[in-house]
Order: structure tokens, then sequence, then C-alpha cells
């Protein structure tokens, strides 16, 4: 599917063109009489991980969740939400109001306290 | 690692090297050569061979001489460490 | 002006930050093993990465991704899985081995031993990282490294015969233990064509803002930087085959390879070898650490720039970090440098192959570069030198193990 390969692994951009990550997988629904189609791109590294193995999938979300993040869910965008692909997969969303943003917040807590990030 | 010793003892009877990096130098040619004599010590079959049992001998022979080279160096004892420069083993390595 | 002043810097960089422990090394190693029989070896292995940079550079000028990105993008994670695993280990252990490089020179002047100064070493390159631009890293690295031009003063102080050099560079058959020659020629486009080294470059490329219309810049930064900087190598090569081989010293730990500058340089021997030494893993050291954290970042898509304050890439500076404690760790375990060193530029051989092909493709998909694509001859040698890779891929094992 061409969809699928235009959008797998592309650079995820929100409106205000901040980078919000890769697509990670692609959500596709299956209904029988009916062409597949793409309902939602997904972004995380336990979307990441679970498209490589079930099985690595499954560890990564129990990591994420054991580090409280996100409770292990990678974030999904649902295919309405996507405004534009072109180099970028371009995503009506802001980025800080997403989940998504989680592991990059939990981590400048931990940054800021070390003398010299915000320079 | 003969011809090894003798160089960075060379430069060292030479003035040219300092005693703190010759030590250093010997030191790790010694740490080199007690490496080669675990592994040979450790292979039953190639002491068995007489000329196994000669290249143990000899390895024994050379790290006896780098740990008194090294601690002639120390001492900057130049006239000691001349002689047991002289009593190094030709380097026999086929290259 | 600007460019051209771009462009000089460029090759300065080049120049200064081209030998590190893994090609001292093989330099070195070769010089003494093989006099000049192998100085083909250095000038091909520098071709290879001038080659290799300048499509680095070329595909993130024009598609404004890396390597790293381009690949995930174009090959999906599945393919990329493989190679970055590859290359997280390697670098890893290149790292390791930069670091030990490093701790070593230190010890040289102070006679206290290498594993004492890993970790000052390590808190040192972290804290570089920590508070500098990329430019600052960068050009610090290029002009730093410039004491590395001690191999070739020492080189010409020593005044081999022209002719004999000059033979060096036809390719001939060694008059004496082939297997061991095959493994060092190999061992020498290992040491040099290292992987971090082409996603570092098209990063930087990034990180620097350089425009399409500014391309020019990149080829001659490129090809001058290597070819310019390879002599140092050659330098290396030929000091210890006029010092090292005559006296049929093999060349067995950095401490003793420091003799090599005896008799050109005198009381100031060791002193300028440990500069030179310290100075050219610090050099590579910084670069693979950074491109650690460029490379993720690239792959996972994080943000990423080391001209933004650290607290908004908290991944990407996390990441960095992260590869730099873990290195210095392994250090402080004290296996020696100079054998972690062989391991890391054998398993990059290895790895070759699989860096090199994903640009057979990226470099002639329009979608990445535009019009710039590949020429018929620059895909020619592209396709021979994955060939030639998968070759020393195959034998660089074997090899090691009945010579090395």
């Amino acid at each position: 599917m061409h969809i699928v390969r235009d959008l797998l692994d592309k650079a995820v951009v929100d409106r205000h063109g901040r980078n919000m990550g890769r697509v990670d997988r692609v959500v596709i629904e299956r209904r029988t009489g009916v062409p597949p189609r793409v309902v939602a791109i997904e972004i995380g590294p336990s979307a990441l991980a679970g498209r490589l193995s079930a099985t690595l999938g499954r560890w990564m979300m129990g990591l994420l969740h054991g580090l409280a993040v996100d409770e292990g869910q990678p974030l999904r965008v649902d295919v309405n939400h996507i405004l534009g692909v072109t180099d970028t997969v371009k995503v009506d969303l802001a980025f800080g109001d997403t989940p998504a943003a989680s592991v990059e917040h939990k981590l400048r807590g931990l940054v800021k306290r070390i003398p010299g990030a915000h320079r | 690692m003969s011809s090894s010793t003798r160089a960075i003892l060379s430069a060292w009877l030479a003035g040219v090297t300092s005693g703190t990096y010759t030590a250093t130098a010997l030191e790790k040619t010694l740490a080199l050569i007690e490496e080669n004599r675990t592994a040979l010590a450790n292979n039953a079959a190639l002491l068995v061979d007489p000329r196994g049992a000669r290249l143990a001998d000899a390895a024994d022979h050379l790290s006896r001489l780098v740990a008194l080279l090294i601690a002639d160096v120390r001492a900057a004892n130049a006239e000691a460490a001349r002689n047991h420069l002289a009593a190094l083993p030709l380097d026999r390595e086929r290259r | 002006m600007s460019a051209l002043l771009d462009l000089l810097l460029g090759i300065v960089t080049g120049i200064g930050g081209f030998v590190e422990v893994g090609s001292i090394s093989t330099s070195a190693q070769a010089g003494a093993e093989f006099g000049f029989q192998l100085l083909w070896a250095v000038a091909v292995a520098a071709a290879m990465l001038a080659l290799l940079t300048e499509m680095s550079g070329r595909l993130a000028v024009m598609s404004k991704r890396t390597i790293a990105a381009a690949v995930r993008e174009r090959f999906g994670i599945h393919f990329q899985a493989v190679p970055l695993c590859a290359e997280l280990v390697l670098d890893l252990l290149l790292l390791t081995a930069e670091l030990g490089g490093a701790a070593i020179a230190v010890k040289l002047l102070t006679g206290i031993g290498f594993q004492w100064w890993v970790l000052p070493t390590g808190l040192l390159l972290w804290t570089t990282l920590w508070f500098s631009r990329f430019s600052i890293v960068e050009y610090g690295i290029g002009l730093l490294g410039l004491v590395t031009l001690s191999f070739v003063l020492a080189a010409w102080r020593l005044g081999p015969d022209t002719g004999d050099v000059a033979r060096g560079f036809i390719p001939s058959l060694p008059s004496h233990d082939g297997v061991r020659y095959a493994f060092l020629a190999i061992s020498i486009v290992g040491a040099t064509v290292s992987p971090y080294l082409l996603n570092f470059y098209s990063s930087g490329t990034i990180e620097e803002d350089v425009t399409p219309d500014e391309r020019w810049v990149n080829t001659a930064t490129a090809y001058g930087g290597d070819v310019f900087g390879s002599v140092v190598s050659m330098g290396v090569l030929v000091t210890a085959a006029m010092v090292m081989q005559p006296l049929q010293i093999k060349i067995d730990s950095y401490e003793q390879a420091a003799l090599m500058f005896v008799p050109a340089f005198g009381r100031w021997a060791v002193g300028l070898f440990a500069a030179s030494l310290a100075i050219g893993c610090v050099g590579a050291a910084l670069e693979i650490s950074l491109n650690m954290g460029y490379m993720l970042s690239q792959i996972f898509g994080w943000s990423w720039s080391a001209n933004k304050p650290r607290v908004e890439n908290a991944r990407f500076s996390c990441a960095f970090s992260f590869v730099l404690i873990a290195a210095s760790a392994l250090a402080v375990l004290g296996f020696d440098p100079l054998r972690l060193t062989m391991i890391s530029v054998a398993l990059t051989v290895v790895v070759m192959p699989l860096m090199v092909l994903p640009f057979l493709v990226l470099m002639n998909d329009t979608q990445f570069v535009k019009d710039q694509r590949n020429t018929v001859v620059g895909n020619a040698v592209l396709a021979a030198l994955t060939v030639l890779g998968a070759l020393m891929a195959l034998v660089v094992i074997p090899l090691e193990i009945l010579g090395g």
C-alpha cells in the first residue's frame, strides 16, 4: 500500500512545525468486502518496538509503564488530523499537548538540574 | 620484545627520555612478556617440545632482566642498566 | 568570503581531526612491519572516505536529512535495526578505545596507570560537549588537532628516500607474511572509513545550515579535508618505517610506540607523541559521543542540535551523555587499548558493506538528492566499494585469527 509506505517512518511535525517524532506504526482497519484503510498513525517507542516484534512491543510498554510514562501507550493520531504529507507528516495538533511529549518532559526535569543546561 | 627493551633503554641512557617514561614503557613491556609466559606455560604440548621449552626459558630470562632494568631506571643507575642491557638476548623474531 | 573561510576551516578540521587511535595504531604497525609498502592502503582508504563523506554531505544539503534519518525513511526500521545495533556496539567499543588512548597519553607523561585517567578524561569530554555549540567542538578539534602534524614533521625530518616512499604508493606483494600484510591493509581501511564519521559529517552540515548553492564547499571540504588529512596518517607510517623497522621493533603498545619520535624530536619525543595521541583521541571521542546523540535522535525522531540549550533537547543530551558514561565505565576496566582498537577496526570492516549499500539507493533517489544524483562514474565507484567492502568483511576475521 503506497499510503502506508508514504507514511511509515516519516518525521511528524505539529501544526506549528515543531518536531513530534516519527510515524512508528500505522493502524489499518480491515473489513470484509471493503479495501483496508488507514485509520491512524502511532508515535512512540512501544509502537516502534511492537512493529519489530510483538514481544519487544510488550516489553517496551512494560518498561515505559514502569517508568510512569504514558502508561506505555503510544500516541495515536487519527488520520483525519493529518494535514498533509510531503517530506514530513504534518498533523493538526500541538506537541506540548500530547502525551508524546512525556519522555522529553521527564528528561527535561532531570536535565535542567545540571548546570549549563539552559545556555 | 628484546629489541623493544633495548630501544627504550638506549633512549634513556642517551638522556633523551625521562626515567618516568622509561619505567612506564618497560613496565608495559614486562606485562606483555608476562602474558606470553602465561600463554606458554599453559600450553603443555608446547612445553614438551624442546624448542617450546627453550622459548619458555628465554621468556623467563627476559622477564627477569626487564624487571631488573625497571629497578635500575627507578634508581637512576645507568651503570647497572648498561650491564643488564648487555645481557639481553638478541631478538630472533621471525618477521 | 565567508564560504571560503568555511572551506578553509573545514579542511583544517579535516587535517587536524584525521588521526585518532585507529589510524595511529594501524599506520604505525604497517610502517614498523612493512616499511613504506602499505602507503597505497592509506591513500585508497582516504579516497574511499572522501567519496563517502562528500555523499553524506550532499545528502544532507539537498534533503536536509542525515544518513541515519534518510535510511529510516527510505528503508524502514526493519532494515535499519541491524546496522543500528551494529553501529551502537561498534561506536561504544571505539569510544572506549579512544578514551583508553587518551588516558595512555597522560600515563606517558605522568607514569601513573592509564585507568586513573579515564574518568577525568571522560568528564572533560562531557563538560566540553555539554557547554559547547557545534562549531566550537568542530573547530576546536580541528585547530588543536594540528599538533598531530608532528607525525608529518617527524617523517620529513627523518629524510626518507623519496623514490622509496613513492614506490610505497604502488600496491606490491610483500616479501614476507602475506596474511599479516593483507590484514593490515584491510585494517587501515577500517580505521579510516568509520561509519560515525559519515553521519557526524552530515549532521554537521545540517547544524551549519549549508544551503544547496554552497554545496561546492561540501565537496571541496570532503575531498580536501580527507586527502590532506591522510598525509598525517602517512606521516605516522613513514616515521614508524624509518625508526622501528630497521630495529625490527613491532609496535605492541602505545607506550613503546612513542619511541618513534626520538630520532626526530629528541627530548621532545614523548611529550609530542603524548600530545598528538591525546588530542587525536579526544577529538574522535567528542565526535563519536556527539554522533551517538545525533544518530539516535535522527532515527527515533527526537529533536536534536548541539546549538540549542541542552534542556531543549533532553533526549539528545542524555543520549550523548549516556554513551560517554558507558564507554568510560568500560575503559576503566582496563582493557588493553591497542587490542581494543584493533578489534574495533576489524568490526568496522565487517559492518562497512551495510553502511555503504544504502548510499547506492539514496544518492540516486531524487526525493532525497533532488537533481544532485550520482554520476555514472560515482555509482560505479560506489558499487565497486560495496563489493570490495563485502570481500573485506568476509576475510577480515579469518585474517585476524591467522595473522593478527
